[in-house]
């Protein structure tokens, strides 16, 4: 059939229908071509959506999908049908839902590395990752340790400012999904050389962590004592690409420049990381993972990258050793 | 005998200051080549035709990648 024709065939059918069938409303794609619409708009069921199939090139086909088993056999397909003269594809696809969010983007209690988290913003919704769980000096109290552009909006935002898990990008709310308040960050100095990008929040009373599982890929062992060097293979888990491997391009990297809402920062002795595979390391939104090598030691935290280079041609992304770190912020890991 | 790591680091020195003017550059690290440490010079664009980066840094081989625009990950 040609794709005219059976566009106004799909128009003609729930009008014609709607008399003899109930029906309600239901949008989606279909599994082919075209974007499929509402069948009818009263809200009664059973329910079945409209659309274009392709069986091959400028041969188009009426694409029923039925939200309820008991229509296979109805008389609803058989007007179809018979309407459709036989071209039609029919399927039972049940209730179309939103996909779900994985794990790393919605709410974990109790919480996880790994997972989305940030700052309130006026204006604007952001999300970076929950890297790790540290303790300052002989306090008991846990700290969440992430970047500075993540948990401090790079210098911005206020001490004891509430962080969110998930961060408001992911839907967490600015009151029911308060997890921890802003401490301390090393400060972005757009002016000088940086070495870390950086900053821990003190976890509210009775909030709960998981303090060494990386979802996806082991408990962390520790703290790594020597330099990433080039060759190391490395993990992390982070809000946006989830569980990635990849392995160091290079380290010691003096002058790397990157792009932030302060203007150009400038890094010394970054680690250089590529993705395993066909896939990049990172991107957008997994700022702030903690970055483990292969035997689950903590060793570097994810704050930068880009889309160009690499092996495979995904982008590289950049990394704070996590002893600089630490050290930074006089911490260690929990 | 394998370029060291303790001679890739004074490279890196050198280079710094050989190659601070070169446009778009974006970080000078170190890598390794088969058993050789390395530098690892990284451009945000490739370099206008006429200009060009030594292959060698003294006895320390060179790399040169393009990798874009590098932006905080959020």
């Amino acid at each position: 059939m040609k794709l005219d024709s059976v566009r106004e065939l799909k128009q003609s059918l729930p009008v014609h229908l709607s008399k003899t069938f109930a029906v309600r409303a239901a949008a989606g794609r279909t599994a082919s071509l075209a974007v499929s619409r509402a069948a009818a708009l009263e809200r009664v069921t059973p329910s079945y959506f409209l659309g274009v199939s392709a069986r091959g090139k400028k041969d188009y086909r009426l694409a029923l999908r039925l939200q309820d088993r008991a229509l296979e056999k109805s008389e609803l397909v058989e007007q179809c049908r018979a309407k459709a003269k036989g071209e039609i594809d029919v399927r039972y696809v049940g209730r179309v839902r939103a996909a779900a969010a994985p794990w790393y983007r919605s709410r974990q209690r109790p919480l996880l590395i790994g997972s989305s988290i940030g700052f309130l913003a006026n204006g604007f919704v952001m999300a970076g990752t929950l890297g790790c769980f540290v303790r300052s000096g002989r306090s008991s109290a846990l700290y969440i340790l992430s970047n500075n552009h993540v948990l401090a909006d790079e210098n911005r935002y206020p001490k004891r400012g509430h962080i969110v898990q998930p961060g408001t990008l992911d839907r967490g709310s600015p009151s029911a999904d308060r997890v921890a308040e802003l401490t301390r960050f090393v400060r972005l100095d757009p002016a000088q050389t940086n070495l870390v990008d950086c900053a821990i929040a003190k976890l509210n009373p009775a909030m709960a962590a998981d303090l060494h599982k990386l979802k996806g890929i082991g408990t962390l062992a520790g703290q790594r004592r020597t330099d990433l060097e080039t060759g190391a293979v490395v993990h992390k888990v982070g809000r946006t690409t989830g569980v990635r491997h990849g392995r160091v391009t290079a380290f010691e990297l003096d002058g790397v420049t990157v792009e932030y809402d302060l203007g150009i920062l400038t890094f010394d002795n970054q680690i250089e990381i590529e993705g395993s595979g066909q896939r990049s390391f990172s991107d957008a939104g997994d700022s702030g993972s903690l970055i483990v090598d292969d035997d689950m030691m903590a060793s570097a935290l994810l704050f930068a990258g880009g889309d160009h280079g690499g092996s495979n041609g995904k982008g590289v992304t950049y990394a704070n050793p996590i002893a600089a770190v630490l050290q930074a912020l006089a911490v260690k890991l929990a | 005998m394998p370029v060291s790591l303790e001679r890739a680091r004074d490279a890196k020195e050198s280079a710094k200051a050989l190659l601070s003017t070169l446009p778009g550059l974006m970080g000078v690290g170190i890598t390794k080549i088969g058993e050789d440490y390395a530098l690892k010079v990284n451009l945000r664009q490739a370099l206008p035709s006429g200009v060009t980066v030594p292959e060698r840094i003294g006895d320390v081989p060179v790399c040169v990648e393009v990798v874009g625009t590098i932006r905080k990950r959020s």
